[in-house]
């Protein structure tokens, strides 16, 4: 044991004091870095040193033994499954807001109004002396034609919408490979660091805001061996797997090779998001799923009730509701001398999907252009008779009973309150009974969306309260090893006055 | 629980939002005095309000109708009563003719008026209502009432029923055609014109004053229609009524529905904005003060 051992322990103190005072300044640097977390300087007793002659062990100061960071991984695995489903909620609650928009109610300018107001003009048509009163008819012509354009105008919307969702995926997908591609080198870089037994800290955090970010967009699964190989997955297969890393591919539909999902309805040029070896890719969750959800899912049992789902009711309602009026209007007269008695009605459609077709091959006696069966939302018109000729509007029971006779238009009014969609009844019951099926889904989705906010704030609470930097704590350590050490420097100072005065007070006794 | 300075100012950034986010809703109900504004605020709610709107839209044009069923019913009511002036007075040159103590001369001026009387008949059955004819059944665009060449009464309309509908189930017959007028049970009002004006020429006395009779059964006739009117429109003038009241109900079940609760709404904003100003406030406090402002 030597006069210098004391000074030894002390500057090993010194050192321990200083690299957690470090410590507390990185802490202090970082402590509004998203996804930070704080670490503390691990202190222990140096290893003893014997002292012969049995009477025990003299401590040797103090090691440094690592720099950890304090961080639950049970918190980030929680945090993760559920930011997962508010990302799926979340933009489900958006874009479903995005689709009550194009319905437009309750206002006076949706749906139901156009359809209130095309009836109503119908009953005016129908109603007395004014089956042949031209501006009468213009009124009918004119409500049928804002009804066909608001038809269209959702149904672009929607296609809208979807080309919208579509591009959202697009974004999603590319951030998910470029957080794989980042992901892995991480890993890489992790496992060079950690070889000899040290903590990658500041590595590992920003691995963890990764997948922080990841986990909203797409379910994740994570699994770390005892090796520290970190493995990650998204819908069920491997997206990193520890230094590699697989990719996911955007193939655009075009029905040869990949098969268009909901044919009459999907707009044209959507992307079908797989492996890049081919395989299907289907999250379960985050906002990529939502995402999918709205895009793609028609509403059949199981599934969500998308844009296609929309589309298709429109497009039933457009067909159907075309259907109900061209029945009696081609059964009836217009007010158009054709020189001849046509049997069977006159034959000119009301609603088709082609305003340049005619209503029918010429006659007599005249047959019908079968062109209404492909009535959709998107190209329902009046017909072009309608369209060039007022006259030609049918509302006549008989060739003879022109031009006072509205007793057909009078049936066309009062399809108002005719079951004319079987389950739904009137129109005026589908349009609602859709309108509140929309209300109900988007009100579920955002209630969902909220809980989850709420849950994802908790579990981030939680982990802010183990990992957070508080800057009070941070001072008041500092302050402690701010003494610690200025004591240990007060130690060296008294060591160094006993050697002092070993060396160089010594007396000459007796000389 | 470990309190981090992070927490803090994260939980007061998200309670300030929510704050502000809650204050957003209530005073979007106020400026706009809507409960709702999109189906998912109330899905339960906006069907209603679709179903009264729809209710109201179709009231107003059931009140259209009648009302224009009335302003028919009233052309038709005025048409009647001057055709009933018209036989009245034929009817009394008719007791002036019969008594037999007139010149030939007076009578044939008796004659001429009758002839007057008869082609007023004949415009009177070719009334028009915003151009159409009112006694022609569905030929509306053409005159119903002519005179064939013995001068009896030639009809040109069809049976045709013009209809008003006042109600989902309430459709109201509004026309007379021309013969039910001009030729009760097959009694031609104008044949027996033209014979009362050959027997006034001729001096025909005797059957002239038979023909009294004749016109009294015409002027029950046209009485008997505009009888007929009247209860017509009687019955429109309560379907209006009724319709004026169903609006009310409408309205009144709308704004129930839709409506907000001013007072309601402007406590609940007042409170929000309490909630708001005391975050604030709070925030402030706790955000500021750290160690560091202590230590020298």
């Amino acid at each position: 044991m030597s006069s210098f051992t004391g000074l030894n322990i002390v500057i090993k103190g010194l050192y321990a004091q200083q690299r957690a005072l470090d410590v507390t300044g990185h802490n202090i640097a970082n402590v509004n870095t998203e996804g930070y977390s704080r670490q503390r300087a691990v202190m222990e007793t140096a290893r003893p040193m014997q002292v012969l002659g049995g009477k025990g062990m003299l401590g040797r100061g103090v090691d440094v033994q690592q720099i950890e960071r304090i961080r639950n991984s049970f918190l980030d695995v929680k945090f993760w499954g559920e930011n997962t489903v508010l990302g799926e909620w979340s933009s489900k609650s958006q874009l479903l807001g995005d689709i009550e928009m194009v319905f437009n109610e309750p206002s006076d300018a949706g749906l139901n109004t156009v359809i209130d107001r095309f009836f109503s003009a119908l009953q005016d048509l129908s109603n007395g002396e004014k089956a042949s009163d031209l501006t009468v008819r213009e009124t009918v012509r004119q409500t049928a034609i804002a009804f066909t354009n608001s038809l269209n105008n959702m149904a672009a919307q929607f296609e809208k919408i979807q080309t919208d969702a579509n591009f959202a995926i697009e974004t999603k997908v590319k951030e998910i490979n470029s957080y794989a591609q980042q992901i892995s080198e991480l890993n890489r870089q992790i496992m060079k660091y950690e070889l000899d037994g040290s903590n990658a800290n500041d590595l590992r955090d920003r691995r963890n805001l990764l997948v922080d970010k990841l986990s909203g967009i797409a379910d994740v699964r994570t699994f770390e061996d005892s090796d520290g190989r970190f493995r990650l997955s998204i819908g069920g297969r491997l997206l990193v797997n520890h230094v590699s890393y697989n990719q996911l591919a955007l193939v655009e539909r075009d029905n040869i090779q990949v098969p268009v999902k909901n044919p009459d309805v999907d707009a044209d040029g959507l992307y079908e998001v797989m492996w890049d070896d081919g395989m299907g890719f289907e999250p379960k969750g985050g906002e990529l799923k939502g995402l999918l959800d709205i895009r793609d899912s028609i509403g059949s049992p199981g599934t969500y009730k998308g844009v296609p789902f929309y589309m298709e009711r429109l497009n039933y309602f457009a067909a159907e509701f075309a259907r109900a009026i061209n029945d009696i209007h081609t059964a009836a007269y217009d007010l158009v001398d054709d020189g001849y008695e046509e049997p069977g009605g006159d034959k000119v459609y009301f609603f088709t999907n082609d305003i340049t077709m005619d209503s029918y091959s010429d006659g007599p006696p005249r047959t019908q252009n079968p062109i209404v069966g492909q009535i959709t939302a998107k190209n329902i018109t009046i017909s072009k008779e309608i369209f060039e000729d007022l006259n030609r509007i049918a509302v006549a029971a008989s060739y003879n009973t022109v031009p006072g006779d509205a007793s057909k238009g009078l049936e066309m009014a009062g399809l108002r309150h005719q079951n004319v969609f079987p389950t739904y009844g009137t129109p005026e019951d589908f349009t609602k009974s859709i309108i509140a099926a929309l209300g109900v889904d988007r009100q579920e989705a955002i209630r969902m969306s909220d809980n989850q906010t709420i849950l994802v704030n908790q579990t981030d609470t939680l982990r802010m309260s183990t990992s957070g930097v508080s800057i009070d704590e941070e001072m008041a350590n500092m302050v402690k090893f701010q003494h610690s050490y200025n004591a240990a420097a007060r130690l060296i100072t008294a060591m160094d006055e006993m050697i002092d005065t070993l060396v160089n007070r010594m007396g000459l006794v007796g000389r | 629980m470990r309190v981090t300075n992070s927490m803090l100012i994260s939980n007061l950034k998200k309670n300030i939002n929510m704050g502000l986010r809650r204050m957003e809703r209530v005073h979007n109900e106020m400026s706009s005095g809507k409960r709702f504004s999109v189906p998912s605020d109330d899905p339960v709610g906006v069907a209603r309000s679709l179903k009264l709107r729809a209710d109201l839209n179709e009231n107003r044009q059931f009140k259209k109708n009648a009302e224009d069923a009335l302003s028919w019913l009233e052309t038709t009511e005025t048409t009647l009563m001057q055709i009933k002036e018209v036989l009245q007075r034929a009817r009394e040159l008719g007791v002036q003719g019969a008594n037999g103590v007139l010149s030939p001369e007076d009578s044939q001026k008796i004659a001429e008026e009758a002839v007057q009387l008869r082609d007023h008949l004949v415009s009177l059955g070719n009334s028009t209502y915003v151009g159409k004819y009112i006694f022609a059944g569905y030929k509306t665009d053409q005159a119903p009432v002519e005179l064939d060449a013995a001068g009896g009464f030639n009809y040109t309309g069809d049976p045709g029923q013009i209809m008003y509908q006042v109600g989902v189930s309430d459709i109201l017959q509004a026309n007379f055609t021309a013969p039910e007028v001009f030729s009760p049970g097959g009694k031609d009002l104008l044949a027996d014109m033209q014979a009362y004006i050959d027997s006034l020429n001729t001096g025909d006395f005797g059957t002239v004053g038979g023909m009294i009779a004749d016109f009294d059964v015409h002027i029950e006739n046209v009485l008997a229609k505009v009888a007929e009117v009247g209860a017509k429109v009687n019955r429109m003038e309560l379907v209006v009524n009724r319709l004026e009241d169903e609006k009310l109900n409408f309205n009144t079940l709308l704004s129930r529905t839709e409506d907000v609760d001013m007072a309601e709404v402007i406590i609940r904003l007042k409170s929000e904005e309490n909630v708001y100003m005391a975050a604030l406030a709070g925030g402030a406090r706790i955000i500021q003060p750290t160690l560091v402002d202590f230590l020298r």
